[in-house]
């Protein structure tokens, strides 16, 4: 049976992680490791729990960049008032995570470190450019979240490494966000596909910079790196955004499951680009998260 | 007194804090001194003879008490080694063949839980394979691999069902019901409508698995069980150990949800031996996982023929239903009467031909389910029912008006129907919704809104026996002691209010005992919605008898004549003089009885005749509509119920917060059914047997308003309510789905994906109406000239 650590402060736990080689396992929220011990996958020597350590649960809004810490819980997220006001569309979004019972325990170190494929916020992170920092005692490193998750429930994360924080750069006010969180099954299931949509236009429509992250289909979010480009500056009109839904239908492989085969995704993610970059630039519902 | 039952609008709930503040007794929470855990080996195999079962290295494991085996089980003897409802067909454990991946085939048993389970790992098992078949119609096929070699023996205690088994093609049983001529009515009809239509396995899902513990150690056998069946349980495990019923001990508290599932001896034979074996009480918690393969929804599928008029009256059909009945047969035996008259319908129907097979396949077992066997029939005819509308140029609900069954018709059965509300709850439901026969789809962007109605009939078990005893304490407070299961369903409280208001009593008086087969009267069954039916009206005569015995005793005190002496408002009285009256726990204390005890006892009649299904089939008929209105994304094919409007017959109806209820709780169940809940299997594995990937519905799937409608008539039986209202949600939701975009889906679930798959080839066939099928089935039409 595994035992349980319970380090007071991030020194301690990185202490724990470095001299634990395999069999040590972290758990923040545990809403994922107590899943997967319970289905018999993981058989972990060492549980060292960060339920304890104090420093990593806070939400700063910065002129520049929104920092998360990573125990922060998402039900506080989702809660948190300067956080709906700097960068509504995630605060939103990551109350469409699971259910409120979940939330209350589920943090968001832990969401982005599962790298669990069929989830919400890191496709809205990655369309807003977020950033991680990654502790260990040999130092401290930031990587795009689009670098940090590189695989199925895999990151870049050395087993002594913690995530500490998650960074968001603080979209200009011209940039509008939304996410779709489309559920095939019941309202509280994990996402079968999710569109992150950022646009950038100024006030004649011209497009500056358009990204688009597509979760919960393929092993990592899926952005085209040259939206923007497609559509060569101009305005994200109807046509554009259906154009840009069938780039996206075109070049993406998607994963099949319970929630959908592989070839119903690619169908819903070109229809549901197209819609979340519609509701962005051209409704003016920017801005918001939405469950399909 | 009087004055404060006047003052209570509805009962307090009897239970109703003991549930918030969670102090309700779950068997799940039952402990047992002295008690080890068991945890059950499963095969891996779907079908195989069983070469070795290796238990070394579990028993070696450190704190493990004993590894029981089938094998063990034949050497010791002394014990049936196979145990079912109808047929005992199920082993206790595996000992020669397993039929099923998941059938149990040890049992290790440890001082903890979690050691057991460990050391179930450590067992090797060794099989030979055999060919599998999961399919029904391959199951009956020639040259189909066959799961019994002989026929098994019968239990005769269920001389209702009639079996009409064919062990070679693995039929467990049939049931007919044959009435006019068919076949000349079809061949001479205006039209002539066929398709198919399939059903998938589901889960019932309790919020608490199956749990027991049982104590076999001595002269007796105890078992504190979550079980619907408390007096079925204790003649099956009678019969395993060669007892008389006063040996077998069943204890019940509140269950944790049942929905069928928890009905009949399931865990409970094994948990025994294995305790009479080791010697100490033993209890068994199935995982999630577990419970998925206990009992299931029965997978069916249906070819439906029915014949009509030009003027859209139905002339006959004819039908042939396979139910999957899993590896072993369980209630499938009686499942197909249910099938059989069930896939009538609500409707008048002079010839008619149908034919219901249970077939045995290497699969789970399959069992009662909410709404036993007719959500696979109304699935299928009601979609049926609107495809026959549209050809014909009817309006649906114009189409169903002309056919369902009035007062005096005679149904397939042949039984005369009286009592019947059906085009009464036709025009509430369509009201309700806002039907209009002429009403476009609605369309905003990629969302389609549309409606849809179904009807439908259901039996109750018949015949059936309910028995209670009611008494009367010294301080005017009353039991009622019943065997009937609260599983949820609000039973007590609801058997409470019943009494209560016969003696003209305060609800909060009178107290509803939990199982205890030692100590309560019998009853059949807490299924088939037939609770507040059945146990109700026993109740009522138990009070009736207890009453009688009052006036008796109230006399003598009274000194009047006891004809001269009624029971009103909680008092023995003299009629008319209100002055001379006591209270009824004056007249037990003046009287010196210590109690007084009444007996009531409610028994159906009935039957049907299984190669043709004529005689009595229901002792009341339920009746229930409903009405969906639905908004489609054609973009994702995701289906939204927005409005749900049920209304259904009801009788008498005792506790109006609780019926309410369980009509809601229908509904969220049939959402689930209707929209993505299906057991799905990889040659006989089940690959989503957790709740992450087995969806149930959640709240904010329900739809944004909906309401049932009761008719009432205080005349009539009480109807219950545990499942009329599940049936009609599913087919409601298809016939909207298909008014919205064309679409017309054979197999259930109304999955996102196959919706979108027909909306795909809607549009690539122009469009032009038209059944096109997502999955399997199909069909087609036939019209003479
Ligand atoms: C029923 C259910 C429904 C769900 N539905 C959704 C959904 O709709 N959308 C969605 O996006 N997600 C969903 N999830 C996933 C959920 O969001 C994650 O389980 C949760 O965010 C994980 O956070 P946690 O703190 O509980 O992580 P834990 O379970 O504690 O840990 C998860 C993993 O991350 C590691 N880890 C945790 N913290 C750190 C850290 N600071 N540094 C390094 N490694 C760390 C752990 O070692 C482990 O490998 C659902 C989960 C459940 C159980």
């Amino acid at each position: 049976m595994a035992r349980l650590l319970r380090p007071e402060t991030v020194s301690q736990a990185l202490r724990l992680l470095a001299d634990g080689e395999v069999g040590t396992k972290l758990v923040a929220g545990g809403t994922a490791v107590m899943l997967m011990m319970r289905a018999g996958l993981l058989f972990p020597e060492r549980l060292v729990a960060l339920e304890h350590v104090a420093d990593l649960d806070y939400v700063e809004v910065e002129p520049d960049a929104v920092r998360l810490g990573a125990l922060t819980r998402l039900r506080d997220l989702e809660r948190s008032v300067p956080l709906a006001s700097a960068l509504p569309t995630l605060a939103r979004a990551i109350g469409f995570v699971a259910n409120h019972r979940v939330r209350n325990r589920a943090t968001i170190g832990g969401c982005l470190s599962e790298a669990d494929y069929a989830s919400d916020p890191p496709a809205v992170l990655a369309s807003l450019g977020a950033r991680v920092r990654l502790r260990s005692v040999r130092g401290e490193r930031e990587v795009p979240v689009t670098d940090f998750l590189v695989g199925y429930y895999e990151t870049v994360l050395e087993h002594d490494e913690l995530l500490t924080e998650v960074v968001i750069p603080r979209p200009g006010p011209r940039v509008r966000t939304t996410y779709l969180k489309y559920v095939s099954r019941s309202a509280e299931d994990r996402p079968c596909v999710g569109v992150a949509a950022y646009v950038d236009a100024d006030e004649s429509g011209r497009t500056e910079e358009v990204r688009v992250a597509v979760g919960a289909a393929t092993a990592n979010p899926f952005m085209l790196g040259d939206v923007a480009q497609m559509l060569g500056g101009g305005p994200l009109d109807a046509g554009a955004c259906r154009a840009v839904g069938e780039a996206y239908e075109r070049a993406i492989e998607p994963i099949g499951d319970v929630r959908g085969s592989s070839d119903y995704r690619r169908k819903v993610t070109g229809r549901l680009v197209a819609r979340a970059l519609e509701t962005t630039a051209l409704s003016g519902h920017g801005n918001g998260a939405f469950r399909l | 007194m009087e004055g404060r039952t006047e003052d209570v609008a509805h009962p307090p709930l009897l239970d109703a804090e003991d549930r918030v503040t969670g102090r309700t007794p779950f068997v799940v929470n039952e402990e047992v001194s002295g008690m080890l855990h068991g945890k059950l080996v499963r095969s891996s195999a779907a079908h195989a003879h069983l070469v070795g079962v290796d238990t070394g290295a579990a028993l070696a494991h450190p704190g493990v008490r004993a590894v029981v085996t089938g094998a063990l089980l034949v050497a010791r003897g002394g014990m049936e080694l196979e145990f079912g409802p109808v047929v005992r067909d199920q082993p206790v454990l595996a000992y020669d063949a397993v039929r099923y991946i998941g059938e149990p085939i040890a049992l290790v048993v440890a001082s903890d839980p979690f050691v057991a389970e460990e050391a179930a790992s450590l067992v090797e098992v060794t099989y030979d394979h055999l060919p599998a078949v999961f399919d029904v119609d391959e199951a009956t096929a020639p040259g189909a691999p066959v799961l019994f070699r002989a026929e098994p023996e019968r239990d005769p205690a269920f001389v209702d069902v009639t079996l009409r088994a064919d062990y070679e093609r693995n039929v467990c049983n049939v049931f007919s019901v044959v009435r006019g001529d068919a076949s000349a009515a079809i061949s001479s009809a205006d039209h002539v409508f066929e398709h198919v239509f399939e059903s998938p396995a589901a889960g019932a899902a309790p919020l608490e698995t199956h749990v027991v513990v049982a104590d076999a150690r001595g002269d007796r056998v105890t078992v504190w069980t979550s079980t619907q069946t408390p007096h079925i349980v204790r003649r099956q495990l009678a019969l395993l150990f060669s007892l008389p019923l006063n040996r077998v001990r069943v204890v019940v508290s509140a269950l944790g949800g049942g929905f069928g599932a928890k009905a009949y001896a399931a865990i409970e034979p094994v948990a025994a031996v294995a305790s009479r074996l080791v010697g100490a009480p033993v209890r068994i918690h199935l995982a999630r996982d577990e419970e998925f393969v206990t009992s299931t929804k029965h997978a069916m599928r249906v070819r439906l023929r029915t014949a009509v008029t030009n003027d859209g009256l139905i002339v006959a059909r004819q039908a042939l239903a396979r139910y999957n009945a899993g590896a072993y047969a369980g209630i499938s035996p009686r499942k197909v009467m249910f099938g059989a008259y069930g896939l009538n319908g609500p409707y008048h129907i002079a010839n008619v031909d149908i034919h219901v097979e249970a077939v045995c396949t290497n699969t789970p077992p399959a069992g009662a389910y909410r709404g036993f066997a007719i959500n696979q029939a109304a699935w299928a005819y009601e979609q049926q029912m609107d495809i026959i509308a549209e050809a014909l140029g009817i309006d649906a609900a114009e189409m169903r008006r002309r056919n369902l069954l009035r007062d005096g018709d005679t149904f397939c059965t042949g039984e005369t129907l009286e009592h019947l509300h059906f085009h009464e709850l036709l025009d509430t439901v369509t009201e309700r919704i806002g039907w209009d026969p002429d009403a476009k789809p609605e369309r905003d962007g990629d969302l389609v809104r549309a409606k849809g109605i179904s009807c439908v009939i259901e039996g109750t078990i018949t015949p059936s026996t309910s028995t209670a005893t009611v008494r009367l304490n010294g301080d005017g407070s009353v039991d009622v002691l019943t065997s009937s299961v609260e599983m949820g369903q609000g039973m007590r409280p609801a058997l409470a209010s019943l009494v209560a208001r016969r003696l003209g009593i305060d609800p909060g008086l009178v107290g509803v005992s939990y199982v205890d087969t030692d100590l309560t009267p019998y009853d059949q069954q807490t299924t088939a919605s037939r609770s507040m039916a059945s146990m109700g009206r026993a109740s009522e005569l138990a009070t009736d008898d207890m009453v009688e015995k009052v006036r008796q005793l109230a006399a003598e005190l009274l000194e009047a004549d006891p004809s001269d002496v009624a029971v009103v408002g909680g008092h023995a009285q003299v009629v008319g003089v209100p002055s001379r009256r006591l209270s009824l726990a004056e007249v037990v204390g003046r009287s010196r009885v210590g109690n007084l005890h009444g007996e009531g006892t409610f028994v159906t009649e009935g039957g049907l005749d299984p190669f043709s299904g004529q005689g009595v089939g229901s002792a009341h008929w339920h009746q229930s509509l409903g009405a969906a209105e639905i908004e489609v994304d054609i973009a994702t094919g995701k289906v939204r119920i927005l409005r749900y409007a049920g209304a259904l017959f009801a009788g008498d109806v005792v506790d109006a917060v609780g019926a309410d209820h369980q009509c809601e709780g229908c509904l969220v169940f049939g959402v689930g059914n209707a929209l993505f809940e299906e057991l799905v299997f990889d040659k006989g594995q089940l690959t989503n047997a957790s709740l992450a990937d087995y969806m149930v519905p959640s709240l904010d799937d329900m739809p944004d308003a909906y309401g049932f409608d009761l008719a009432t008539d205080e005349n009539r039986d009480v109807h219950g309510l545990g499942e009329p209202a599940l049936p009609p949600v599913a087919p409601a939701v298809a016939n909207a789905l298909y008014r919205a975009t064309g679409v017309r889906i054979h197999s259930l679930p109304i999955s996102a994906e196959r919706v979108l798959r027909g909306v795909q080839a809607e549009r690539r066939s122009g469009g032009a109406g038209g059944g096109t099928g997502g999955g399997t089935g199909g069909g087609g039409t036939g019209s003479r000239a």
